[in-house]
C-alpha cells in the first residue's frame, strides 16, 4: 500500500470517526433516555442494527466490502487501534483479528445472529434495508473471500477477513478452517450465491475430510493449501458438516453430498460404541434430523434412527445436570467449551421443536426455573450470550407453558441485560467486565433474544429464529 | 543357509531401517506441508509483547515458600494465598495450592477474638469450606457468637458463606439483625460486600441486601483505593456512574509518579487494568507496565518478605501478566479486598 493511499484511508478514518463521535453523542442522549425505559427490546435491538450498519461495515482499505465488522471501540464506533482486554475465556487465537495488533476482523460465524435479525427486523418493520445488508455481507464474502485452492471460507474459529488489510487472517498463528457453530443460512446463501455455496461444500468434503472411506478428519483444516489429517473428529463438527451437505444435496442433488453425509454417519455410527461395549453420544440429533428432512429416504430412515438414539443417550446426562447438580455447568459463566446451564436448555428447545418430545418440554421448564430471580455470581465477567441464553430459556418455558412467570423473568433478564451490556451505548459491550463491542461473546445471541421477548409481549405474528445456534 | 537366512535378515533389517527412514522423510514432508499450508499467512506476524512479571512473581514466592518463617504467617497475607491459588492454576504445580491449603488451616483454627482489629473481607471461604467443612463452619459460628463486627464486610461474608455451605439458618438469622442495624446511606466498602452476598442468600433477604448496596453513601475521593471500589462497584452492575468515577480515578492515576509504597503501586497497576479493559486506551496498559517496571526493581529484587501490601502488589503483577497476554482460561483473583 502506498503513503498517498495511507494518508487518505488514515483522513477518511478521521472523518468518519468525527461523524461517528457526533452521532454517539446524539445516540448517548436517546441511549440514555430509552435505556432508562428498557421495556421496549425492539428499540435497543433496532439502534444497534441501525449503528452496526451505519458505523460497523467495511469502509475501509481498498475494498470496501461493507462486512461487518465483528469488533470495534464503542468509543469512537471506528475500528479498534489495538487488540482490547480479552473478554473471560476466550482464548488468543479465536479472536476477529490478527495476534497482538489492532483487531479489525469481519467474521460472519460470529455475526450469525446480528444477520438473522436483519433479516427479522426487515419483516417486523416492513423496511427491505436490513436484508440488504445481511444479502450484502453474504454475497461479498462468499464470492470474494474463498481460498482458490481449498474453497474453504475466512470464518469460524479461527479466521476472519482483515478489513483494513483485506485479506484472510487468523486470531492466532495457524490459518486454520473450522466451524465456530453451525451455519444455518444455507437456505439463503444457495439462493444468493448458488456456485460459491456449492464450491464451499464441496471444499468442506475435499479439504477437511482427510479420508473419505473412513470419515476421518480433524476440526481444523488449512485454509490455503489441501491438507487435511484424520485428527481430532470432535463430534459436533460432524453435525455442522451434515448441516451443509444436505442444502448442497437439496440445491444441487449432485451425490457427491450423499456420499460425504453416509461417510460421517457411518463413522460415528462405529464410533458411538466404546470399547467396553456401551455407548455414548456422539454428532447429537439436530443436524441429522434436519437432514433426514432432505436426503432420499434410506438415508433419512438411517439419520433418523440415529438422531433417536442419540436422544436416548444424550437426555440422562441433561437430566442429571438438574438432578444431581454435581459438575453441572454454571449458569452464568461461560468459557471455551464451557457453557451455561441455559445453552442446555437451548439444545432441548432445538430438540423440542424438532419433536416435540415431552422430555425435553420438561427439562426446559426446569432450566427455567432454575434461573428464577437469578443474576451473575459476583466478580464473574458474564457474556452476552449467557443472558441471551437465559432470556431465550424462559421464553422457551412460556411459550410451552403460557405460564405469564416465565415471560416476567425474561423481561427481568432482558431489562438487566440492557443495562449491563448496552449501557448508555448503541452498541452491547462485550462482556462485564471489558468495554469494547465483540461478537465473540454473543452479543448478536443477546440481541435475538431480546427480540424474542418482544415478540411474546406484544404478541408479534412474526417468526423470531430459534436462540438454538451457540453450540 | 545359514550366511544365506542372516544376509536375509541383514537385508530385511535394511529394508526395515529404510522403510521407516522413507517413512519419517514422508511424515516429516507431510507436515511440513500440512504446516505450510497452515501457517502461511499473508502478512509478517506481530511479535508477542515481553512480560517479565509473572517469572520474577514464581522466583519470589518460591523463594517465601522456602522460608519457614513466611510460610507459617502467610494466612495473615490474603492476596498471597489468592495468589499462590492462580499459580497453581497457571503452572498445574500443587505446590503453591497446598500451602495456601495449610495456611488457611492455620487461619480457621486461629478464631479471632472479639477485640481483634479485622482489615479486610475474607474471600476465600469457598476454598476454606471445601478443605475443611466443620472447621470452617465453627469459624463462622464464632464470628456470629464473637460480634466480631467492626468490618462489617468480614462478618457478612463470614456468615454468608456458613449460610450458602452449611444451611444453617443461624447465619441467616444473624445477617438480618445485623442489617437492620443500617440507617441510611452505607460506605461503598460496604455496599460491594452487602451486593456480594445478596447473591449467595434467599429471598426477601437477598433484595434487601441489594437495596442497601444501592442505598450507598456519596464518596469524592479519587484516590486508587477508592478507585478500586469504584471497579467493584462497576464491574458487578454495569452502572455507568460507577464506570465514570474508576475512569477519573484512572485518568488522575495517570499524572501519578510510580515511586510508591506497595499497597498504593498494586493498586495503582490494577486501576490501570481496569481502565485499559474499559475504554481501550493503550494509555493505561502503558502505565500499568510502568508502575509494574519500577515494582520489579524496588520491591522484588531481594529476598522475600512478607511486607503488608506486597501482597497486593503481586496480584496485580499476576493481573498483568495475563492481560498482557491475553491469557483468560485463569481468572485473576479482583484486587478489591483492601477496604
Amino acid at each position: 500500500m502506498n503513503r498517498r493511499s495511507t494518508t487518505a484511508k488514515t483522513r477518511t478514518i478521521r472523518t468518519r470517526s468525527l461523524i461517528a463521535l457526533c452521532a454517539l453523542a446524539i445516540a448517548a442522549c436517546t441511549a440514555t433516555a430509552s435505556t432508562s425505559a428498557t421495556n421496549d427490546f425492539l428499540v435497543v435491538v433496532r439502534r444497534y442494527a441501525d449503528t452496526m450498519i451505519e458505523y460497523g461495515r467495511d469502509t475501509y482499505g481498498p475494498q470496501k466490502s461493507g462486512l461487518l465488522l465483528s469488533a470495534l471501540d464503542r468509543t469512537t464506533l471506528s475500528p479498534l487501534k489495538v487488540r482490547p482486554a480479552a473478554p473471560g475465556g476466550i482464548r488468543r487465537g479465536d479472536r476477529p483479528g490478527r495476534a497482538w495488533t489492532a483487531m479489525n476482523g469481519a467474521n460472519p460465524h460470529l455475526d450469525q445472529n446480528l444477520l438473522r435479525i436483519l433479516y427479522t427486523l426487515s419483516e417486523i418493520t416492513g423496511e427491505k434495508r436490513y436484508t440488504k445488508v445481511a444479502d450484502d455481507e453474504l454475497t461479498w464474502f462468499f464470492q470474494n473471500t474463498m481460498s482458490p485452492k481449498t474453497s474453504l471460507l475466512p470464518w469460524g474459529e479461527h479466521l476472519s477477513w482483515d478489513t483494513v488489510l483485506d485479506i484472510p487472517i487468523s486470531g492466532g498463528d495457524e490459518m486454520m478452517h473450522e466451524f465456530a457453530r453451525p451455519w444455518v443460512l444455507w437456505e439463503r446463501c444457495f439462493a444468493l450465491v448458488p456456485e460459491a455455496s456449492t464450491k464451499f461444500a464441496i471444499g468442506l468434503w475435499e479439504h477437511q475430510i482427510a479420508n473419505h472411506k473412513t470419515g476421518g478428519f480433524d476440526r481444523h483444516a488449512a485454509y490455503f493449501e489441501h491438507g487435511p489429517i484424520d485428527g481430532k473428529d470432535f463430534p459436533r463438527h460432524a453435525g455442522f458438516y451434515i448441516g451443509t451437505w444436505c442444502y448442497a444435496w437439496k440445491q444441487t442433488t449432485n451425490k457427491v453430498f450423499l456420499e460425504a453425509i453416509e461417510s460421517l454417519l457411518a463413522r460415528f455410527e462405529r464410533k458411538r460404541r466404546q470399547k467396553d461395549g456401551s455407548e455414548v453420544g456422539t454428532i447429537g440429533p439436530l443436524e441429522c434430523h434436519l437432514a433426514a428432512e432432505m436426503v432420499p429416504d434410506l438415508l433419512a430412515a438411517r439419520l433418523l434412527a440415529f438422531a433417536q438414539k442419540e436422544d436416548e443417550l444424550i437426555l440422562p446426562d441433561l437430566r442429571n445436570q438438574l438432578d444431581v447438580r454435581t459438575n453441572a455447568p454454571p449458569l452464568w459463566q461461560s468459557g471455551y467449551s464451557a457453557s451455561t446451564l441455559a445453552s442446555s436448555a437451548m439444545f432441548c428447545w432445538a430438540r423440542y421443536q424438532q419433536t416435540t418430545n415431552a422430555a425435553y418440554r420438561d427439562l426446559i421448564l426446569r432450566y427455567a426455573d432454575r434461573y428464577t430471580d437469578s443474576r451473575p455470581d459476583e466478580d464473574v465477567d458474564a457474556w452476552p450470550m449467557s443472558f441471551g441464553h437465559a432470556i431465550s430459556t424462559q421464553v422457551a418455558a412460556f411459550k410451552l407453558s403460557r405460564q405469564p412467570k416465565y415471560l416476567s423473568q425474561a423481561q427481568r433478564l432482558g431489562r438487566m441485560a440492557v443495562e449491563i451490556f448496552w449501557q448508555d451505548n448503541p452498541l452491547p459491550r462485550a462482556s462485564m467486565q471489558t468495554g469494547h463491542y465483540e461478537t465473540i461473546t454473543g452479543a448478536d445471541s443477546l440481541a435475538l433474544s431480546l427480540l424474542e421477548v418482544h415478540a411474546a409481549t406484544h404478541n408479534l405474528p412474526n417468526p423470531i429464529p430459534a436462540n438454538t445456534i451457540d453450540r | 543357509m545359514n550366511k544365506n537366512y542372516s544376509s536375509s535378515r541383514r537385508e530385511e533389517a535394511h529394508f526395515k531401517v529404510r522403510a521407516s527412514l522413507r517413512r519419517l522423510l514422508l511424515a516429516f514432508v507431510f507436515s511440513a506441508t500440512c504446516l505450510q499450508a497452515a501457517t502461511n499467512a499473508l502478512v509478517a506476524p506481530v511479535p508477542v509483547p515481553s512480560s517479565p512479571y509473572l517469572p520474577r512473581i514464581y522466583k519470589y514466592v518460591d523463594a517465601l515458600l522456602e522460608d519457614g518463617a513466611s510460610k507459617t504467617n502467610l494466612h495473615k497475607h490474603q492476596n498471597w494465598l489468592r495468589v499462590l491459588y492462580t499459580l497453581t492454576d497457571l503452572s498445574t504445580k500443587a505446590k503453591y495450592r497446598d500451602a495456601a491449603d495449610s495456611a488457611l488451616r492455620v487461619w480457621l483454627a486461629n478464631v479471632p477474638s472479639a477485640e481483634e482489629r479485622i482489615e479486610r473481607p475474607w474471600m476465600l471461604w469457598d476454598r476454606c469450606f471445601q478443605i475443611d467443612r466443620a472447621a470452617s463452619e465453627q469459624f463462622a459460628l464464632a464470628v456470629v457468637k464473637n460480634q466480631i463486627t467492626n468490618h462489617p464486610g468480614f462478618y457478612l461474608r463470614a456468615c454468608a458463606a456458613g449460610y450458602a455451605h452449611a444451611t444453617n439458618a443461624a447465619f441467616l438469622k444473624a445477617i438480618e439483625t445485623f442489617v437492620s442495624g443500617f440507617k441510611g446511606p452505607v460506605p461503598m466498602s460496604v455496599a460491594i460486600d452487602c451486593d456480594g452476598v445478596a447473591r449467595l442468600l434467599p429471598e426477601p433477604l437477598a433484595s434487601r441486601l441489594t437495596a442497601l448496596a444501592e442505598n450507598q453513601s456519596a464518596t469524592l475521593a479519587r484516590n486508587t483505593a477508592t478507585g478500586m471500589m469504584y471497579v467493584s462497584r462497576y464491574e458487578n452492575t454495569g452502572r455507568t456512574a460507577f464506570r465514570e468515577a474508576a475512569h477519573a480515578a484512572a485518568n488522575e492515576n495517570l499524572k501519578s509518579p510510580t515511586d510508591l509504597p506497595p499497597l498504593t503501586l498494586g493498586h495503582s497497576i490494577s486501576l490501570q487494568l481496569a481502565a485499559w479493559r474499559s475504554t481501550a486506551r493503550q494509555e493505561h496498559l502503558d502505565k500499568a507496565r510502568a508502575f509494574a517496571d519500577f515494582a520489579l526493581t524496588k520491591y522484588f529484587d531481594g529476598a522475600p518478605q512478607l511486607e503488608p501490601g506486597v501482597d497486593t502488589l503481586a496480584l496485580s503483577l499476576v493481573e498483568l501478566h495475563l492481560h498482557i497476554l491475553y491469557i483468560t482460561a485463569v481468572r485473576y483473583p479482583p484486587n478489591t479486598l483492601d477496604r
